[in-house]
């Protein structure tokens, strides 16, 4: 790190906000990710009909003017059905990030901090990060039973071992500055030194991994409906269309591609916009970039 | 070296024993009566008590604790309710299929991975190399389960080169259960071969920045050479561990590709023991799964010093 930790003050904020704009992926990540929130939030004002209603006549309609995206096999809107799907996998998406910082940034917190305890947190933590995501999530939803509160305590479980990982690791870094020694000289207590001096200091991981958990949460909500153990069939999220869409694959293949590609495209987003994101407010590489 | 293998064995201990607890509370956060879920709702009274029983279900809390891991220890991991054989047995039936899809798949993930990764990173900035990146980027991005529908769709439906679905084991023919292998592998290999290729690039980007690169490039040997013999060498513990966790992450992904795909195996044992509520097979896999990751994780540390001399334990 060329010993300049102390240097990040606040100038090297506009210089990561500098390296963030001029990387087009970052910016193309950006407005995929806002076009598609965009669409889940005001899913419910432009959908043409309800993502419920059902027109039997009209079952398995090929997209045309009246049907954007066609229909499925219940002559339901698949245009409405899928933005209600953005919507709920946006609402997962959001839900699952806070869940997972929820639990897992207090236990990095405290095991980054106080070496005491950092063996015995972050070893439960690595006996959570054992179980294979998908496998724990599944586990988890076969006891709670399926339900989108219940997709987001599993998915939120399962993923907030990564958070206190990376918060553990950003505290380790930090509190080694100066500037937390001597908060500790001037005897201020330990909860106030990690929640005013450290934890402000190791935000930035904080939301980075924040978007690549994003990330997952969309992908894990459509997997494990489309398993049936997820949100419960009735409900049109994009894993359910998926799923039910399978079955008319040969005929009626727009059930399945338009909310597979949905997905695609807010995980890409996430992704491309999480990763420049990383580049940006990693200090070694705002350093060799900006020269 | 067997020195520290003794003590990261050691040192699994507590792990597995943490994850066997989760393992066994999973049955006990389930809200309700586990054994009148297992059931369903019309079972009689008496079947439900008799099944409580038969659970060890009546007991207090520790002491089912403490008898789950005698049985655990002793390599009993309970009957199978919907089969009524021994979970062991039933994971063994299992095993084979998820194994030889797995192997498969790493190879496919590797095969496609590594190349990409290198070339992406000796090529840097090029067209290639932000092709190779874009790819890298939709390959984590496109949901396992639909890009596996859309070759089904393309192959098997459109085309009728592969089978739709189905196993067949290698020992009844190769070539045919390669046929039937060929795109759940692909599916598999290919998400995963995006991180590879992703973990390589980084790796090898680091290493060429060495002294060592510049001084064997001031010797006057051939780039190929220099990437091949210093730089690649190099990078390889970063992408065996890359390929350490995808294989404990395939075990989980199999869940997917082995359904969609109807293939026999340890995931699709999961996901119907899920949605009959066996859950004695449930814990049993979910247990043999997370412990095959610790030693997994074992082997990719030990896997180290073989690649790198330098590394000594």
């Amino acid at each position: 790190m060329n010993g300049d930790g102390p240097n990040l003050g606040m100038a090297p904020w506009k210089k990561r906000w500098r390296v963030l704009m001029r990387r087009p992926v970052v910016l193309v990540g950006g407005a995929i990710f806002l076009a598609l929130v965009a669409l889940g939030l005001l899913a419910p004002v432009i959908s043409p009909v309800g993502p419920q209603v059902m027109r039997i006549p009209d079952r398995l309609t090929p997209p045309s003017a009246t049907y954007l995206l066609g229909t499925d096999d219940f002559g339901r809107d698949l245009t409405s059905r899928v933005l209600h799907g953005i919507r709920l996998s946006l609402v997962i998406g959001t839900t699952v990030v806070l869940a997972s910082t929820a639990i897992g940034l207090p236990v990095g917190l405290v095991a980054g901090y106080l070496p005491r305890l950092d063996n015995l947190l972050m070893r439960l933590m690595d006996a959570l990060m054992a179980f294979p995501a998908v496998i724990l999530a599944i586990a988890l939803m076969a006891a709670l039973g399926p339900s989108a509160a219940n997709v987001t305590i599993a998915l939120g479980i399962v993923y907030s071992p990564r958070m206190a990982r990376i918060v553990r690791g950003a505290v380790l870094v930090v509190r080694q500055f100066e500037y937390v020694t001597a908060a500790q000289a001037l005897g201020l207590p330990d909860v106030k030194v990690m929640t005013r001096h450290v934890l402000p200091n190791c935000l930035s991981p904080v939301i980075v991994q924040g978007t690549f958990i994003f990330a997952y949460a969309v992908l894990g909500e459509a997997l494990l409906s489309f398993l049936g153990a997820g949100v419960p069939p009735h409900v049109p999220s994009l894993g359910n269309i998926l799923a039910g869409g399978r079955v008319y694959m040969s005929q009626a293949p727009w059930i399945t591609i338009f909310p597979g590609v949905a997905i695609m495209m807010l995980v890409l987003g996430l992704n491309l916009f999480g990763d420049g994101l990383r580049d940006a407010l990693d200090p070694r590489l705002v350093q060799s970039r900006t020269g | 070296m067997l020195a520290y293998i003794f003590r990261r064995l050691l040192a699994m201990v507590p792990i597995v024993v943490l994850v066997a607890t989760i393992v066994f509370l999973l049955i006990h956060i389930t809200p309700g009566d586990p054994a009148v879920i297992m059931l369903g709702p019309d079972a009689s009274d008496e079947a439900v008590a008799e099944l409580r029983s038969e659970l060890g279900l009546d007991a207090p809390l520790y002491l089912q604790w403490v008898r789950w891991f005698q049985q655990v220890l002793s390599g009993n991991l309970g009957e199978s309710i919907f089969f009524g054989i021994p979970v062991t047995e039933t994971i063994r039936r299992h095993l084979a299929p998820t194994i030889y899809l797995s192997g498969l798949a790493i190879l496919v993930a590797i095969g496609i991975g590594v190349p990409a990764g290198v070339i992406s990173a000796v090529r840097r900035g090029s067209f290639l190399d932000q092709g190779v990146t874009m790819v890298a980027f939709l390959g984590v991005s496109v949901p396992e389960f639909w890009l596996a529908l859309n070759l089904v769709l393309l192959f098997a439906v459109n085309l009728n080169l592969l089978p739709v679905a189905g196993y067949v084991p290698p020992s009844e023919g190769l070539v045919a259960s390669l046929r039937y292998l060929a795109m759940p592998a692909f599916t598999m290999g290919f998400v995963q071969s995006a991180l590879i290729a992703r973990m390589t690039r980084a790796a090898m980007l680091e290493v060429v920045v060495q002294d060592y690169i510049r001084t064997a490039r001031a010797k006057g040997l051939h780039s190929r050479h220099v990437t091949m013999r210093h730089t690649f060498p190099n990078a390889l513990i970063a992408v065996i561990t890359v390929v350490g966790i995808i294989f404990s992450v395939m075990m989980g992904g199999n869940v997917i590709t082995e359904t969609i795909f109807t293939i026999p195996g340890i995931g699709q044992l999961l996901m119907s023991s899920v949605l009959r509520r066996d859950y004695p097979v449930i814990q049993g896999i979910v247990l043999l799964i997370a412990t095959a990751y610790v030693v997994i994780n074992l082997l990719v540390d030990v896997a180290y010093a073989l690649v790198d001399p330098r590394i000594k334990y």
